[in-house]
């Protein structure tokens, strides 16, 4: 179960990236600072809540991983946006039309780089999309 | 949260700044330099004040509240001195932690995790920050010579009783 060294941790990776958030300085569009520091802020909130009910003692280390992997990256690219990662290969997008095989899905898990954990694939065209459409024809 | 322009119109609201004898410490790694020509200053450079200011308590408590009642996720209204975060406000250990961040921001001193853990309602806070810089005129001294006055009048009374 969750011990109070591994609480600690994440509480304190939570910190540094809130303090990230105060003093970061946009280098490549110095107009948009505070958009990305509010960026910056608002991910950290999201994705530590999303994970929060995570039990498991080595998935926790791999979300600490992650998050101090999102911190270095976005202090060396200057850039705290995530970088898009490309399908692996021998896989096709999520379709809706098409039955996803169960090894696409583990294809897809092992191979998303660490600093992208958190983030789901989405799907092509939502359902509700494709009844309007079915509605307006 | 703060926003920049709020934290700005605190940061002027806010005339007196402590001693800083030194260097504001940093907990994680020195960023980008600023680019803006009219304060060419390094993050960890940042240029020391040497005004002597008077803390007391009734300005640390309105400092703290401001910042409390700016939190976005606090009900201004329903924030008293007592009012717990985690079971009456509703808050959660990570914004606590963010709370911790902002005093930390606010009256440039680090606050340690260990120390944030006991931070249940507001005026815990203002009274650890009444600790860190010696301030204790709100508290009553308890003199040695009432008590002793009291126990005298007590046994005065019992003894025209008996």
């Amino acid at each position: 179960m969750i011990n109070n060294l591994t609480r600690f941790r994440v509480l304190q990776l939570y910190k540094r990236i809130i303090k990230l958030s105060h003093s970061w300085q946009s280098i490549n569009h110095p107009l948009k600072t505070s958009e990305e520091q509010l960026y910056i802020r608002n991910e950290a909130r999201e994705l530590f809540r999303k994970n929060q009910h995570v039990n498991n003692l080595n998935e926790i280390e791999e979300h600490i991983r992650e998050g101090e992997a999102r911190i270095e990256l976005a202090c060396h690219y200057k850039n705290p946006y995530p970088r898009p990662v490309n399908l692996p290969t021998y896989s096709l997008p999520p379709n809706h039309n098409r039955i996803r095989f169960k090894s696409e899905y583990e294809i897809e898990d092992i191979s998303r780089p660490i600093y992208l954990k958190s983030y789901e694939t989405k799907e092509d065209i939502p359902d509700n999309e494709e009844q309007l459409k079915t509605d307006k024809s | 949260m703060l926003s920049t322009t709020i934290r700005l119109l605190m940061r002027s609201g806010t005339l007196i700044r402590p001693i800083i004898t030194t260097v504001r410490p940093l907990s994680i790694k020195p960023t980008l330099i600023n680019f803006n020509e009219k304060r060419k200053t390094l993050i960890n450079e940042i240029p020391r004040r040497w005004s002597h200011v008077h803390y007391t308590y009734p300005m640390i408590e309105s400092r703290v509240m401001l910042l409390l009642r700016l939190f976005d996720k606090i009900d201004p209204n329903s924030l008293k001195l007592d009012s717990k975060f985690v079971q009456d406000l509703g808050l959660d250990s990570l914004d606590i932690v963010e709370i911790t961040a902002a005093l930390e921001d606010e009256f440039w001193t680090e606050i340690a995790d260990v120390d944030s853990d006991h931070f249940l309602t507001p005026r815990h806070i203002i009274q650890y920050l009444c600790d860190k810089y010696d301030i204790y005129e709100h508290i009553e001294p308890v003199s040695a010579g009432k008590e002793y006055l009291e126990e005298a009048k007590a046994a005065a009374d019992r003894a025209h009783h008996h």
